[in-house]
């Protein structure tokens, strides 16, 4: 799911260290010291699930939870992402160093959009974890499109010669995407009883629809 | 699987002040993303590699780490072939095989593999700690430092904590994303694992918190340029413009 070291123009590169940079600022000023130890659990919690594979024919993915990173951590969950992507790419080598603006982008852009829709569902709908956490994992899933369409995209703008292989590799999105939705919503389901009070999101939207 | 295993070895890179070798390090990174054609390539090959020989890390870790990358490769380069278009090489019905795509995965091998050789050389040539502390010596914001240690630490207590859970699930017959009965375990694996470390981080927070933790990054390091570091230095950011040059030539 990440792009590596060696794929992308040098432009591509400083643009996405660029936008990773503001989206890193943007979220830098909504984190407080106290949420550290939250958003450091996130990260390596983002970071230990890239180690869950399952197979899909003859080759295997794994599994994100960017999702599940936006509804938990709102927008600070840009700065889990990228420290989770930072120890991936450099203690299992997934993804890359020169890509790591890149990536962050990829998968921040795509958490923070799901944050925005859950918000207001988790508003709407308090009281209904089962709606809640149907409607997560519909987003979940639909992250993973969003990111895999978001690589495609970078991957055309850096030239020609990645596009075909970019293709085949979206494609096997599709399965990551339904998987991924429905753990996101058995793992919603369970949180939303056990310990509602970790998902930020509906916090946010229920503290906001109570006030 | 620690990233400064072999931080502790003698050579002119361990000895190399942690600030000096981010600023040589880091923009040959770039330039090595950056080149495109062979002679470029190959210098930027020839320099990471002599960095990973003069470290004296060993060779079997290095190569360890490079599995990652040298894997992609291997399956990039045949999709490669089938799909980069260009000068055809071998043409039976629809499919063909592309001579470009072999140019272009030696390209991303040589571009991949350099770049983490580096990277190698960058963070593990020196304690975690002492990287961290040259970072927030180039004003890295101190949220983002200490988010990066905890999360460090946080890494091998959920692989311990994930361990124990696998071990524990299996032992009742359980096994991970294998059919409907392998995700409800799956699921409650992961829930566990979730509250358990969320809840477990907030105690070890406040009790740091309690032992004065402000969220300033304390280490027992501490910096002293030497002439042999800005020498080192000044030779790296030399061979990065000499990169550049042979690339563009």
């Amino acid at each position: 799911m990440h792009i590596s070291d060696g794929v992308l123009d040098i432009k591509i590169i400083a643009g996405g260290f660029t936008a990773a940079a503001g989206l890193t600022a943007l979220a830098l000023k909504k984190v407080k010291s106290d949420d550290i130890p939250r958003l450091a659990v996130m990260g390596a919690f983002f970071f230990v699930s890239s180690l869950i594979h399952f197979k899909v024919g003859i080759t295997s993915i794994h599994l994100t939870f960017i999702g599940l990173m936006g509804i938990i951590l709102g927008i600070p969950s840009i700065l889990a992402i990228l420290t989770g992507l930072f120890f991936q790419a450099v203690m299992f080598q997934h993804g890359g160093i020169s890509t790591l603006g890149v990536n962050t982008v990829i998968f921040g852009l795509p958490a923070l959009l799901v944050y925005g829709a859950f918000l207001p569902l988790a508003k709407r709908w308090k009281g209904r974890p089962f709606c809640l956490s149907l409607a997560g994992g519909i987003l979940a899933g639909l992250t993973i499109l969003t990111a895999a369409g978001l690589i495609l995209v970078i991957i055309r703008f850096s030239g020609d010669e990645f596009t075909g292989i970019a293709f085949v590799f979206s494609a096997a999105h599709g399965i990551l995407a339904l998987v991924e939705g429905v753990i996101t919503f058995f793992i919603l389901r369970r949180l939303l009883k056990i310990k509602p009070e970790m998902l930020y999101a509906y916090k946010a939207g229920t503290l906001e629809s109570s006030g | 699987m620690e990233l400064d295993q072999y931080a502790r070895l003698r050579s002119p890179i361990h000895t190399w002040d942690a600030r000096w070798k981010l600023i040589a390090i880091v923009p040959l990174i770039f330039v090595c993303a950056a080149v495109k054609h062979a002679p470029g390539l190959l210098c930027a090959a020839l320099v990471s590699s002599t960095m990973v020989i003069i470290s004296g890390l060993p060779i079997r870790h290095v190569l360890k780490i490079l599995k990652g990358p040298f894997y992609f490769i291997i399956i990039m380069t045949p999709v490669l072939m089938l799909t980069s278009g260009g000068e055809r090489l071998i043409s039976w019905k629809v499919v063909s095989v592309y001579r470009s795509g072999l140019y272009i995965a030696a390209r991303l091998a040589i571009k991949a593999l350099s770049i983490m050789l580096l990277f190698i050389c960058l963070f593990g040539t020196a304690r975690f700690q002492e990287s961290m502390k040259a970072m927030e010596f180039f004003k890295l914001p101190p949220i983002l430092l200490s988010l990066l240690f905890f999360t460090y630490r946080y890494i091998f207590l959920y692989l311990e904590e994930f361990g124990k859970l696998l071990t524990a699930a299996r032992l009742r017959g359980y096994t991970l994303l294998r059919g409907l009965k392998g995700l409800k375990s799956t699921v409650s694996i992961l829930v566990t694992l979730l509250i358990r470390s969320y809840e477990q981080s907030e105690r070890v927070y406040a009790a740091m918190r309690l032992r004065g933790y402000t969220g300033a990054f304390p280490t027992l390091c501490h910096f002293k340029t030497q002439a042999s570091d800005v020498l080192k230095t000044s030779l790296l950011l030399s061979l990065s413009v000499l990169i550049v040059y042979m690339d563009v030539l």
